[in-house]
């Protein structure tokens, strides 16, 4: 079943500039896709429609079924978003009680949080800093405290905008470890990047936007090779005719 | 948006306001034989841009989690000993003159000359409410309280209501953008 | 700079487990008693404090720094008092007239302000500012016109961004100096160099912030989280924070 539906979706900034023009996309449940393009081509709108933190000028986007403008609720509860900029999506004073409030949020009781939080903290490898002031993790670990802030609402997507900006090597590779992992369990999983190299190895789908339309859709193998042509690097090993190699190798 | 979204925008940016006048307290700008501490000048620069309402929430949360014990006050000590001892009449001025400067916005509908006598009023009103406190306090004349209170700190007011001008005349349109995808900030930004 | 700002040090001692309404609600009572409080009573109070101080086994060390300037204006406010209060000299010098009663005076004053902040700075060396905020959440609840949800998740973020401000203003002073700002005179010039790039990356960070809340369903319907209990040591302790105040009340 497809868990992400969206048929001629449009939207156009303030000054009438269209950011996205008629988008006809569907997703698989339990997929890996990265969506690409360059920067400007309208990948952050399209995020945000996913869990209708914008709305539909044209167009529909149902999410598991349920249209986002129905119920956006229901949106945010099946799509966990994690932002670019760590720093800045963090709210609690520890690292605990960051990840308690997506479920607070959602008035669940206090066993349930207990729990969620515990399995997402324990599921990015935080458990032990629980009590931690965010702001004394390394780049790495904010962007892994947000995904489990997102996690602990036990979403069934996971979107995450640029996850690999401004992280070292070994940040990389850890938030990538988690990605996979998570893939692996069941959840689907979006990747928005303008940079390949990171991530490609695992991805089933490649995406590439270019100017608010869909430029290019399917197999990475295959996208990638067409990938300069809408803006986006290719990764050199596919230029000398070889495949991406996993970061995680 | 929605309602919800712009007043949840709303609040988010009176806390981190919020935050801005407790780091005003650590920060200052050396000139001349007395710093220029910043955090007065926050106040009136959160008065001008959030309004009455949420320039008063925004003080009234920093005095609230200061008198809690929460580390916000600058200078060492915490809770009531700083709300009580010879500072705590300007952390009360704070709080009316947000207000009052916030109101005056307003209701000026934000001309310059209107905002920028606001900010002389808010002043006055820190010290109005200082430097009495002081003076009681400290057990001096009103000649003194006014040498040591006071007087010292005018021209940096002045420097100050100048500068939060200046401030708010280029930041007020980032307050008003909404929530908006901009085409001026491109959607992949460098993280700071 | 952000250990500077944050006084909770863990320590599994008895006042940290202690019922964060308890301890707000004896610092309360105990810093309204001291205003009323006479010498005798100060000097009770601050030697509690003190035994409470070395109870909770702080690093005194970092208190004290962080007190040095706070103590600079205690001894201030005593030398004023001394010197501005007519009455016998204390001394026979006539050039610094530290007159007795003046001196009295600031001391018990200095006294009462010392009693406040020591047991400011026990609450917070031993609470987590989240139990404060939970704490504040609780007590604000019955008070009529002010929405106690949003008021603790406002002190929450507060707590929450001040380090990340103070980061972010650190940096902004390195950049403009690495530039020379130092060689610019106008002060206005400075002051707006300073402010203009943290206000505005103060917006950006709060518009994505409310953005990341509405994303979590942030609302107004939101589980409580903190359960509260009263347990035995609870009651004693406020029991024996309301004693102190109707001793220190009734020595004067």
């Amino acid at each position: 079943m497809d868990i992400v539906e969206i048929t001629g979706l449009t939207h156009r900034y303030p000054d009438g500039h269209p950011s996205l023009a008629g988008i006809d996309l569907t997703i698989a449940r339990g997929s890996f896709v990265i969506l690409a393009g360059a920067n400007g081509a309208g990948k952050s709108t399209l995020l945000k429609h996913l869990n209708g933190l914008l709305l539909p000028d044209k167009g529909e986007v149902r999410i598991g079924g349920v249209p986002v403008r129905k119920d956006p609720l229901h949106a945010r509860r099946t799509v966990g978003m994690v932002f670019q900029d760590a720093d800045s999506q963090i709210v609690g004073e520890t690292v605990w009680d960051d990840a308690a409030f997506g479920p607070e949020n959602l008035n669940w009781t206090a066993e349930r949080i207990q729990d969620s939080v515990e399995a997402a903290l324990a599921t990015v490898g935080l458990g032990d800093l629980r009590d931690r002031s965010p702001h004394l993790l390394s780049g790495g670990e904010k962007r892994r405290l947000a995904i489990a802030g997102v996690l602990a609402m036990r979403p069934d997507v996971i979107v995450l905008d640029e996850p690999f900006a401004n992280l070292d090597y070994e940040g990389v590779r850890q938030v990538l470890t988690h990605i996979v992992t998570l893939h692996a369990d069941g959840v689907t999983i979006i990747v928005c990047v303008h940079d390949l190299e990171k991530v490609l190895a695992h991805a089933q789908r490649l995406i590439i936007l270019q100017q608010g339309r869909i430029a290019a859709d399917g197999a990475p193998e295959e996208v990638v090779r067409k990938a300069e042509a809408f803006g986006v690097r290719m990764p050199a090993a596919c230029r000398l005719g070889g495949k991406v190699e996993s970061w995680l190798r | 948006m929605n309602e919800n979204s712009t007043d949840l925008r709303k609040m988010v940016l009176a806390s981190l306001m919020a935050a801005l006048i407790a780091v005003g307290g650590y920060i200052a700008i050396p000139v001349g034989p007395v710093p220029i501490v910043l955090q007065n000048l926050f106040v009136l620069v959160a008065a001008l841009l959030l309004g009455s309402r949420w320039a008063a929430a925004s003080v009234a949360v920093y005095l609230l989690a200061g008198a809690c014990g929460l580390p916000v006050f600058a200078g060492g000590g915490a809770g009531l000993g700083h709300l009580f001892g010879p500072r705590g009449g300007y952390l009360f001025g704070f709080l009316v003159a947000a207000w009052v400067v916030g109101r005056i916005s307003e209701a000026s509908r934000q001309r310059p000359a209107a905002e920028i006598a606001g900010m002389v009023i808010g002043s006055l009103i820190i010290y109005a409410i200082g430097v009495p406190w002081l003076k009681t306090l400290l057990g001096i004349s009103f000649g003194k309280a006014l040498t040591v209170g006071m007087y010292p700190f005018v021209p940096g007011d002045a420097l100050k209501i100048a500068a939060s001008w200046l401030i708010v005349r280029s930041v007020r349109p980032l307050v008003h953008a909404g929530m908006r995808p901009q085409r001026a900030l491109s959607p992949v930004e460098p993280v700071e | 700079m952000a250990a500077v700002a944050f006084g909770y040090h863990h320590a599994a001692t008895w006042l940290h487990g202690l019922d964060v309404r308890v301890k707000l609600a004896a610092m309360v009572l105990l810093s309204m008693a001291s205003l009323r409080a006479g010498g005798a009573a100060i000097v009770l109070a601050i030697s509690v404090a003190l035994l409470l101080l070395r109870h909770v086994r702080q690093p005194v060390a970092r208190w004290l720094v962080s007190l040095r300037w706070y103590a600079v204006l205690l001894a201030g406010i005593v030398l004023v008092r001394a010197l501005t209060t007519p009455g016998e000299p204390l001394f026979g010098m006539s050039r610094w007239p530290l007159s007795g009663p003046g001196m009295e005076e600031g001391l018990l004053l200095a006294g009462r302000l010392l009693f406040v902040t020591l047991f400011g700075l026990l609450l917070a060396a031993t609470t987590r500012p989240s139990q404060i905020r939970s704490a504040v959440e609780w007590y604000l609840r019955p008070v009529p016109f002010v929405p106690h949800r949003q008021a603790a998740t406002m002190i929450g973020l507060l707590v929450r961004f001040i380090p990340v401000i103070l980061t972010q203003a650190t940096e902004q002073g390195e950049a403009l100096r690495a530039r020379a700002i130092d060689n610019r005179r106008n002060p206005l010039r400075r002051t707006v160099f300073l402010c203009m790039p943290l206000l505005r990356r103060t917006f950006v960070t709060a518009d994505r912030l409310a953005l990341a809340m509405e994303a979590r369903c942030y609302g107004s319907q939101r589980s409580t989280g903190h359960p509260w209990r009263m347990t035995v040591r609870d009651w004693s302790a406020l029991a024996g924070a309301g004693g102190l105040c109707l001793t220190m009340l009734a020595i004067g």
